[in-house]
């Protein structure tokens, strides 16, 4: 094979013709910065937070990781160890999301309904989006609002709800 | 493979990749994140309902995790009271003071009772937790509130019914109007409602403390 020929051969196999192609240098190395930074989600490019009022003490951070518990794990300030049995139980903005990229997002919470059964008693909860069901789509700096509604029925004191609730945010375009 | 065919495809992966890639800050979050709720006793609950302190606590008792309020005779105290089966036929019977209502939520919430229906029977607190209306003993709580405060919760819930995280409203009890034709119902499921509030009907804004 001659010099022409593997040069040849090169460029088509690599594609980068372009760099190598000219001869004028076969590689360049060159440093630059990236620096990345794994932050809290309540800071997080995509921001998952409390809503910034009362009902934030049903909303848990471990690591920097957001978490919902209405569980005897994290009681109230006053006591209250979870929901009633045989009850509806609403809280109302509890928590966030909000978009702190820089492009439009669409974002979806799933799932969105949670249930837990012994014998006849039921304890279901739904996770209720303010403005669009079941995703929402979020212009840099928006952010959508959502409630949890909570119904136990008949009764039962021992159920429980312990499961992952996963956020996901892609870009429009 | 051909140089141009070969350009085109590493073009149009990289078209693809561009588009996953992105410019952005982020093009795609997907968090895991844990959501937990159990249910607990009326006695630990957000809404904490308890038998009250006093002798009609008696009346009231917990039933797998829920306040029940047995006024036959099936509920008693360590001393057998009450003896009696029943409320008479043909009378106005007032029992004071069966159970209580404290928030162990995170904000102030306002209490009535729904569920009476149409019967005769009123309930009522002597122990409004805010205070506010300590002239007026007898603070109705519900839609039928004979010789108690006239309120509908919760067109118009009366500011003595706000309970504050760790407040009780105490002191609740019932009354039964048989005279005449009037009949009680055996079983009545009535459903105690707290609701956070933030204006009063009258558009007022509800104040924190």
């Amino acid at each position: 094979m001659n010099r022409r020929t593997l040069l040849t051969t090169i460029g088509s196999i690599s594609g980068g013709a372009a760099v190598i192609g000219t001869g004028a240098f076969t590689s360049v190395t060159a440093n630059r910065d990236v620096s990345v930074q794994v932050t809290g989600d309540a800071s997080a490019f995509l921001r998952i937070d409390d809503a910034g009022n009362a009902n934030s003490e049903y909303i848990t951070e471990t690591n920097g990781e957001f978490g919902i518990a209405l569980t005897s794990d994290n009681d109230t300030e006053e006591g209250g160890e979870g929901v009633n049995a045989n009850s509806t139980t609403v809280i109302e903005d509890l928590f966030i999301i909000q978009n702190q990229g820089t492009q439009e997002v669409e974002v979806g919470v799933t799932p969105l309904s949670f249930v837990d059964a012994e014998g006849s008693d039921t304890l279901i909860a739904l996770v209720v989006p303010q403005s669009s069901f079941p995703t929402v789509t979020l212009t840099p700096g928006e952010m959508e609002t959502y409630s949890l509604v909570v119904d136990s029925s008949p009764g039962g004191t021992g159920l429980e709800i312990s499961d992952t609730i996963t956020i996901n945010g892609e870009a429009t375009q | 493979m051909k140089r141009r065919k070969f350009l085109i495809g590493a073009g149009s992966v990289a078209v693809g990749s561009a588009a996953a890639t992105g410019t952005g800050a982020f093009t795609s979050v997907d968090a895991n994140r844990t959501i937990s709720v159990n249910t607990a006793a009326d006695s630990d609950a957000l809404l904490q309902l308890t038998p009250s302190g006093g002798e009609n606590g008696a009346f009231a008792e917990q039933s797998n995790g829920t306040l029940e309020i047995a006024i036959d005779g099936s509920n008693t105290d360590s001393d057998g009271q009450p003896a009696g089966s029943g409320i008479n036929d043909n009378a106005n019977t007032i029992i004071r003071d069966i159970f209580d209502i404290t928030s162990q939520g995170t904000q102030p919430v306002f209490v009535w009772i729904e569920g009476l229906g149409d019967d005769p029977v009123g309930v009522f607190s002597d122990d409004p937790a805010s205070g506010d209306s300590v002239g007026n003993p007898d603070t109705g709580m519900g839609p039928n509130n004979p010789g108690a405060t006239p309120d509908l919760p919760p067109v118009n819930v009366p500011a003595d019914h706000r309970v504050d995280p760790g407040e009780t409203q105490g002191a609740i009890g019932f009354s039964f109007d048989t005279t005449g034709s009037n009949t009680v119902a055996s079983s009545l499921d009535i459903t105690v409602v707290a609701q956070a509030v933030s204006k009063y009907p009258d558009g007022e804004t509800v104040a924190n403390n």
